[in-house]
């Protein structure tokens, strides 16, 4: 198999389970907070980015975000949620790119705050309402949690996946 | 097929190996992550200070209740002043301390949202409702003189009045 039919394979792989993910947390009430999620299936996005490239990432992204809104019925989430987690994803690519020394737990809790802060914020701009705003501190704090929990969980798998052939053979061809 | 460092024809990608090396020997903690965390965390306080402590400060004498932006009733002074045109489609109950509203989203009274209006706390939630599986407005903590309670698919909100200056028009009966 030739390296970007493996790349385009892995990335695929990633964007299934993404999407799986995210269909099974909107199945769950939000925790304490209207629109607070765990964000679970940003692991394997922010895994796509460490594996495969900023591209891959975005392109898994997009069709997280896409199909998860068409499959829940609620495509106008589409709206605030690829704004948001567009940014989000720039933030998180720049800081790996040009900071050194900096644990992917900060790099994962910094897009993630900001992953909940802008889709609050493009909520209210779609609703032409700032009232919504008072929900961002609440978003925010539980951006802090799901971003460091994400960021643990692509440390450690990162560890283990690097050991695998298929991921060797994506690197080495 | 294991590879060996001795077997050079390897065709590197290196940003994507740079970033994986990067963080798979990277560590849990490192103390410029501090600096990450300090700057998130502030930017949590003025959150905090801004949409929650300053609001909090004003006093809101009652609540809105709108449906795709348009206002349906608004409960104060302990009444609820209804628009004309969903007059049909919400009932009030008078219960211990606070007043029940059921509103229904559609003419065939399927779909619903009950809002719970607390006349010792002055506050106000929803307690039950039909728009999906994971209920957000259920879920949403209840509002006083700040906050905001949204329906998405049912395209409800409810919102203080008089803390903003807001004093939406009333052209219906008052229940």
């Amino acid at each position: 198999m030739k390296k970007n039919t493996k790349k385009l394979t892995l990335s695929a792989l990633l964007s299934a389970l993404a999407l799986i993910t995210f269909m099974i947390e909107n199945l769950f009430p939000p925790l304490f907070f209207p629109g607070a999620r765990m964000g679970l299936s940003n692991v394997f996005i922010l895994l796509c980015v460490v594996l495969l490239g900023n591209k891959y990432g975005f392109a898994v992204l997009i069709v997280k975000v896409t199909l998860g809104s068409l499959y829940s019925g609620n495509i106008s989430a589409l709206m605030y949620s690829l704004p948001s987690g567009l940014i989000a994803l720039i933030i998180q690519v720049l800081l790996i790119k040009y900071t050194s020394r900096l644990s992917i737990i900060a790099i994962s809790v910094t897009g993630s705050v900001a992953n909940a802060v802008c889709q609050n914020a493009v909520f209210c701009f779609v609703m032409k309402s700032f009232a919504y705003l008072s929900y961002s501190p609440y978003l925010a704090l539980s951006g802090v949690i799901s971003g460091a929990i994400v960021g643990a969980t692509v440390f450690f798998l990162t560890k283990k996946l690097r050991k695998i052939k298929f991921l060797q053979d994506i690197y080495f061809t | 097929m294991r590879y060996k460092s001795s077997e050079k024809k390897f065709n590197i990608d290196n940003h994507n190996k740079t970033c994986l090396e990067k963080i798979s020997s990277s560590k849990l903690f490192y103390t410029r992550d501090l600096f990450a965390y300090a700057f998130v965390a502030l930017f949590v306080v003025f959150l905090i200070i801004v949409f929650v402590v300053l609001p909090s400060n004003k006093q809101a004498n009652g609540f809105c209740v709108k449906k795709d932006g348009q206002v349906v009733f608004y409960f104060t002074n302990n009444t609820v002043k209804i628009q004309n045109d969903y007059d049909d489609l919400i009932e009030t109950v008078g219960i211990q301390n606070g007043v029940e509203v059921t509103i229904y989203t559609d003419s065939n009274k399927t779909n619903f949202n009950v809002i719970l209006f607390d006349l010792s706390n002055k506050t106000a939630k929803v307690t039950k409702s039909t728009c999906s599986h994971s209920k957000d407005c259920c879920y949403s903590p209840a509002i006083s003189n700040s906050g905001i309670i949204y329906c998405a698919p049912h395209g409800l909100s409810i919102e203080p009045i008089g803390s903003g200056g807001f004093t939406p028009p009333v052209t219906g009966g008052i229940k």
